[in-house]
């Protein structure tokens, strides 16, 4: 009798599995990467203990931040002291780094938590030492991030989300960084690399592994965003100021 | 200028100068009514939910009601709340807010006053667009109190809102962001540090926050109301006791906007466990100790005789303790037995802890001021007092100040003697000992020209001050006085105990009580120590578990809020207020009796008229303030001046058999967090 029994779930089983009938044809929920993560992780690299303290240059950094704002509302400078702590410590900001800028602006450390997982990015969870991020909105996507993608995977053997055993890289998936004319792009670190194919993102990804020198911006003969046929308008220098001064 | 507009035809005035009001508070006012879920009248706004759009001409755009001031804008405007293009932006509110939110209202402990299922009734879609996988968020744990089903959340941010701005601590806060936003403590397993926790199980409009003690228990439309009163401080703050079938479920605050607005202590809220276990454990009738932990059984006639052979025997010398819950009536009935056994030897338990009271002078252990219009005041100094343990009621009162802008200035506003504890940034910390306080009088610390500058300074003084020094307060009242222009009624006293004011009315205190006599007959009283020279003690009450052991005769009577008569009992609380507390029946033992009951019996007491009439003639009680009588003063000067209080959880017998407040109060003890006042945040800007 149990046998039968068995021997009908599974053949239900395979039923569900093979057949056109799938029960989850509906859209998953997005899955939860370690950035999006609403929660702390507690591992080895970040825990109630790991220290964090800011270096003598960055604590300079720090006064002159502190400097831009009024002394009661000292907690605006909660943004940038957050930025200045996620590139002290590596790309990616620890629960102590957190607590401490708190400390600095003189709020909770509930609210530095708040600030730091609601901005994508902040990085919660260690990264490795480059940090690839794959633009793969409309634009990119026409113009074949999907490929670029796969080839960072393939070429790094990583998932997104995950960090290369090496700790050299790790792969993100990010919406729009705003150089949709240079489609498709992928940002490592601080550096934009546009105009990508799969052969240079390759050769990009293994400059980089290497410590080579790469180049920064688009990667064909095209500079910056000119069209095909170079530079038809503004052609006259531009008139400044280009950037804030205290900035 | 007076803005007049229409809300659904209705024609409505506002005074702009005189009140400043939201659309949703003229629509309130006017008897009609929005839906929201957001929105709460004692915090800020927040407007996330959007549940309360309303029309208004000339308006390209719905508006937020909860949000949006009436202003000249809005003159000759008219609001329309119930067409159908609002209930279309209602319909998609709902839509959206359900698209997430779990189907197990069946199991959910929220049913039956959830805001989402009534306003889903009221407004929301007949059936569902959305085939998408719902979101499922994890389970969080919130301590032993309160438990956090967060899948069941709609962000409406109240509880953060609650604990940040009323409780002050940021425990709580909003992770992430659209469909990852979670409400959470980010770290895990973080315990909500506040004594006002429990409120956010109020606040919830879904059941995310529900009680973790009341889980699975009863539903609300099953459950009586029975009003009843917080017995753990002296605030009494109102409440509700909801009952099925002779057993608590659960307690809810009565709103009381002048004494406790809507929120009530985590004490009083979780302790009706002990109710079951006190069941469990007491002794049904009078019995008698013959051994060590054996004890014989009496019949009331005999055990009542003992009691008179007891108390009526000239060798013995009596002390009566009275316990902090007994109501007015019974303090009576104990006050005119004694003085009948000849015995003046009697206090009440929180009596024990204080040096000197005056009880002559009302204004000694009442307050006319009950820092209800603690806004006004601009200089506030804490003396001997630690409120977030002592109150913490009025202490959220005292946090909501708002001292202006004088913060560029750093002007120390709040002063602090005795034990240090944070407040805001601009506290200043005066000292621990009896010392620096005599100095204040003395004019001789520098806060005393901020005392001198303030207008309407705010003075409190607490139990660990009073139980260090012999100073009554009309004393410290007419010092302060001398170095500032503190009004008389703006000295605080805050005391201990629910009905120590009319303990002290009716004169039932004495000073050195230690020095007693031999034989002791506690009355529902467990908190103090027994002294070595008591041979005999009587102890009629509940259940007992400072002194078991000594216990030789003990009568069972029932709890404070069965004991009385008639219907209701009057209890005085630190204002001179009168609460009342209707009466409640969950004793199961037939020969338990009202400590009324016994009393009378002893006093033989058959014509109670006199009681009764004393009854009636008592009204709200006057407060006037007199200049104290000299006399002489020895102060030991090097005392520090510290918490009577050491944990908050632990206070009463019925509160350590609670356990979950007994578990949460050790897991904090641990964690040694429980200072005085967690001021770690300013308000934001």
């Amino acid at each position: 009798m149990i046998s039968s029994l068995l021997k009908r779930t599974s053949f239900l089983n395979q039923l569900n599995r093979s057949s056109s009938f799938n029960r989850n044809y509906f859209k998953h929920s997005a899955l939860v990467r370690s950035d999006a993560l609403s929660r702390h992780v507690e591992t080895e690299d970040n825990n109630e203990h790991t220290p964090f303290d800011f270096t003598q240059e960055n604590l300079v950094k720090v006064e002159k931040i502190l400097g831009k704002y009024p002394k009661q509302y000292r907690q605006s400078a909660l943004l940038p002291l957050l930025d200045l702590a996620q590139r002290q410590n590596g790309g990616w900001i620890s629960l102590r780094a957190m607590d401490k800028v708190a400390h600095i602006c003189g709020v909770a450390p509930m609210t530095a938590y708040e600030v730091a997982s609601f901005y994508t990015m902040f990085n919660r969870t260690k990264i490795g030492e480059n940090f690839v991020q794959v633009c793969t909105t409309t634009p990119c996507m026409l113009r074949g991030s999907g490929e670029i993608m796969k080839t960072c995977k393939s070429h790094l053997g990583i998932q997104v989300g995950e960090t290369t055993t090496d700790n050299k890289f790790t792969l993100a998936e990010v919406e729009c960084l705003g150089a949709c004319v240079n489609a498709p792009m992928m940002c490592i670190n601080d550096d934009f690399y546009e105009d990508l194919t799969p052969a240079t993102t390759i050769t990009l990804l293994d400059q980089i592994k290497n410590n080579k020198q790469t180049k920064i911006g688009p990667q064909t003969h095209r500079k910056a965003a000119e069209g095909p046929q170079g530079k038809t308008t503004l052609l006259e220098p531009p008139v400044g100021p280009t950037c804030r001064d205290d900035l | 200028m007076i803005i007049r507009f229409k809300i659904n035809e209705i024609e409505c005035e506002v005074n702009e100068e005189k009140e400043e009001m939201t659309i949703l508070q003229a629509c309130t006012a006017n008897g009609i009514e929005i839906p929201r879920f957001c929105y709460h009248e004692k915090l800020t706004i927040a407007g996330n939910c959007r549940m309360c759009l309303v029309y208004v001409t000339n308006e390209e755009k719905l508006l937020a009601a909860c949000g949006i001031p009436l202003d000249e804008n809005f003159d000759d405007e008219s609001i329309e709340t119930e067409i159908d293009e609002i209930l279309k932006a209602r319909e998609g509110v709902m839509e959206f807010l359900l698209i997430n939110h779990p189907l197990d209202c069946p199991i959910c402990d929220q049913g039956g006053e959830c805001d989402l299922q009534e306003q889903t009734l009221a407004y929301g879609l007949d059936t569902g667009r959305f085939y998408i996988k719902k979101r499922a968020v994890e389970i969080k744990a919130f301590g032993r109190l309160i438990k956090g089903i967060m899948t069941r959340c709609i962000h409406c941010t109240r509880c953060v809102r609650f604990l940040t701005e009323i409780a002050g601590v940021n425990e709580l806060g909003v992770l992430g962001r659209g469909y990852n936003m979670e409400i959470g403590t980010y770290k895990k397993d973080v315990l909500i540090e506040s004594e006002l926790s429990g409120n956010i199980i109020d606040l919830c409009p879904v059941g995310a926050l529900t009680s973790a003690v009341y889980a699975y228990k009863g539903r609300p439309w099953e459950l009586k109301n029975v009003k009843g009163i917080d017995i753990f401080d002296s605030v009494l703050t109102p409440i509700n006791y909801q009952v099925k079938g002779g057993e608590i479920f659960r307690i809810l605050p009565r709103i009381n906007d002048r004494l406790n607005e809507e929120w009530i202590t985590d004490k009083v809220r979780f302790h009706y466990e002990s109710y079951k276990v006190i069941e469990k454990l007491r002794k049904e009738t009078p019995s008698y100790k013959i051994q060590e932990n054996k004890y014989m059984e009496l019949s009331w006639k005999t055990a009542l005789k003992i009691v008179f052979k007891v108390l009526l025997n000239k060798q013995n010398k009596v002390d009566v303790i009275i316990g902090s819950k007994i109501n007015t009536t019974n303090l009576r009935i104990y006050k005119e037995l004694m003085n009948r056994l000849g015995s003046k030897n009697y206090i009440t338990e929180n009596g024990l802890l204080y040096k000197k009271f005056n009880y002559d002078f009302r204004e000694n252990y009442l307050n006319s001021n009950d820092l209800y219009t603690v806004d006004k005041n601009d200089l506030v100094l804490l003396c001997g007092v630690n409120l977030r343990l002592e109150s913490p009621l009025l202490n959220i009162k005292l946090r909501n100040i708002n001292f202006g802008d004088d913060e560029i200035e750093t002007v120390k506003k709040i002063g602090i003697i005795g034990n240090k504890f944070e407040w805001k940034d601009e506290s200043e910390y005066l000292g621990s000992t009896v010392n620096s306080m005599l100095k204040l009088f003395e004019g001789r610390l520098q806060y005393c020209q901020q005392i001198k500058k303030s207008k309407l300074p705010l003075v409190i003084i607490g139990t660990s001050l009073l139980t260090r020094v012999s100073l009554t307060i009309q004393e410290i009242r007419a010092a302060l006085t001398k170095v500032s222009n503190v009004k008389p009624e703006n000295v605080v006293v805050i005391t201990q105990g629910a009905n120590f004011g009319m303990a002290l009315e009716e004169g039932v205190f004495k000073e050195n009580f230690s020095k007693g006599g031999n034989v002791l007959y506690s009355i529902d009283s467990n908190e103090f120590k027994i002294s070595e020279n008591i041979n005999y003690v009587i102890y009629q009450g509940i259940i007992n578990d400072t002194f078991e052991n000594k216990i030789d005769l003990y009568l069972p009577s029932k709890h404070y809020f069965e004991d009385f008569d008639g219907e209701r009992e009057v209890y005085i609380n630190m204002f001179g207020q009168r609460s009342e507390m209707e009466k409640l029946k969950i004793s199961k033992g037939n020969k338990i009796k009202e400590n009324s009951m016994i009393g009378y019996i002893q006093l033989m007491y058959l014509n109670n008229k006199e009681i009764k009439r004393k009854e009636k003639e008592q009204k709200e009680m006057e407060i006037r303030y007199r200049e104290a009588p000299e006399r002489k003063i020895k102060i030991n000067k090097n005392i520090t001046i510290n918490n009577i209080i050491e944990n908050y959880y632990m206070t009463d017998i019925n509160i350590r058999l609670s356990k979950n407040l007994m578990i949460t109060g050790q897991n904090r003890k641990e964690k040694k967090i429980i200072e005085a006042g967690i001021w770690k945040n300013k308000k934001c800007i």
